[in-house]
């Protein structure tokens, strides 16, 4: 009888299973990243055994315009679109791994507050300048000769969107 | 009446085929009979059916066998595996060889052809993985036939051969035809009497034989 029940409850359990099978496309995995591809696709190595190594996906960064590079060894979220199998994606990320985060392929580097603003030959050559008509002009402001500082301060203000 | 099990007569059998999944039979041996096990032949009736015995035992007085058609394969797990860029017939090949399984020649192909950018398999039972398959491709019917592979494609519904039956019992409310043929030559995914056959089970022991057809429509 006990066996008979038993065979019972497979089968309910397998029709059951049979209907819940499409659920673990829904859910969200941890991986390791092998290799980011110079087309910015990703290798992945999910932490879970039932999930295989894949090539190729594809980062939802979540915000329009946004490109991230990051290195090997970065640990990120993997799920599929609308639960499909056939599509794989990164949408999320331990903080702190990305080595750069462009905006509309954009590659020239962002200033923050208390950034350094550097000198630079253009200014060297005004400074030189000045020097020039200090030599005329004598002793103006106490002081015969200006030297090129190697900076001029720091940034005081930025947009308070974005932040680095 | 004619029934065997490995060229040795059965005292009694319950044959399902369906049309979609996997045919089954629950077998009856003779008393002097050895238990059954691995792949089997089972002939019923002028066809042969190659299935794997699921398990048997014998009782006090006679052996015993669930048998189910192909190499039983589809409750077993198999590994993950990713894809790129593939016609869906290779995961769906894989699957069924990783399991013993294989694809039939009168499959339809076109549906085979569906490109894939991606395909990601978990590690799932082999009939979840397939069914997974069969959803992205569009396949709407597939079952093991009586020489153990596995067709898939969509239904035709070729007329039946039978003509030379005699109706016991019908209920009509649950699609149900009990009926009795010296050679019950129907099968599902056959258009019989006017009505799309989807279900075929027969019952036989030594002094008879029934057949039940479930139709759809």
């Amino acid at each position: 009888m006990s066996s008979d029940i038993d065979r019972v409850k497979g089968a309910i359990l397998s029709i059951v299973r049979a209907e819940m099978a499409p659920l673990p496309y829904f859910a969200r995995y941890e991986c390791r990243v092998v290799v980011q591809n110079a087309d910015g696709t990703l290798e992945l190595m999910p932490d879970d055994p039932k999930i295989p190594g894949l090539s190729g996906v594809r980062i939802y960064s979540g915000i329009p315009g946004v490109t991230v590079t990051v290195s090997p060894g970065a640990r990120c979220l993997l799920e599929f679109a609308g639960g499909d199998p056939s599509r794989p994606i990164v949408t999320g990320w331990e903080p702190g791994d990305a080595v750069t985060l462009s905006f509309n392929g954009g590659d020239q580097k962002v200033a923050r507050v208390d950034d350094t603003v550097d000198s630079d030959s253009d200014m060297a050559r005004w400074i030189g300048d000045v020097n020039t008509v200090l030599k005329v002009t004598g002793n103006v402001i106490g002081k015969s000769d200006l030297s090129t500082p190697s900076d001029f301060g720091k940034v005081s203000s930025g947009a308070d969107v974005l932040k680095a | 009446m004619s029934v065997f099990l490995n060229d040795r007569s059965v005292s009694a059998l319950s044959l399902t085929l369906p049309r979609i999944g996997v045919w089954h039979a629950d077998v009856s041996l003779l008393p002097d009979d050895e238990v059954p096990a691995g792949k089997v032949t089972l002939e019923s009736f002028g066809v042969k059916y190659q299935g794997t015995v699921l398990r048997s035992d014998r009782t006090e007085t006679m052996p015993f066998a669930r048998i189910v058609g192909g190499a039983g394969g589809f409750g077993t797990e198999i590994p993950a595996k990713s894809y790129r860029g593939t016609d869906v017939e290779l995961p769906i090949s894989e699957v069924l060889s990783a399991v013993g399984e294989s694809l039939s020649p009168a499959s339809d192909s076109a549906p085979l052809r569906l490109r894939l950018p991606f395909w990601v398999r978990m590690q799932v039972r082999a009939g979840q993985a397939l069914a997974a398959l069969l959803a992205v491709a569009r396949v709407p019917a597939w079952r093991v036939l009586a020489d153990g592979t596995v067709w898939l494609g969509t239904e035709t519904w070729p007329q039946s051969k039978l003509t030379d039956f005699h109706v016991l019992a019908q209920d009509p409310h649950l699609g149900r035809h009990e009926i009795y043929a010296v050679e019950p030559s129907v099968f599902p995914g056959e258009t019989w009497n006017g009505m799309h056959v989807s279900v075929v089970e027969h019952r036989f022991t030594q002094d008879r034989l029934v057949t039940n057809v479930w139709v759809e429509s």
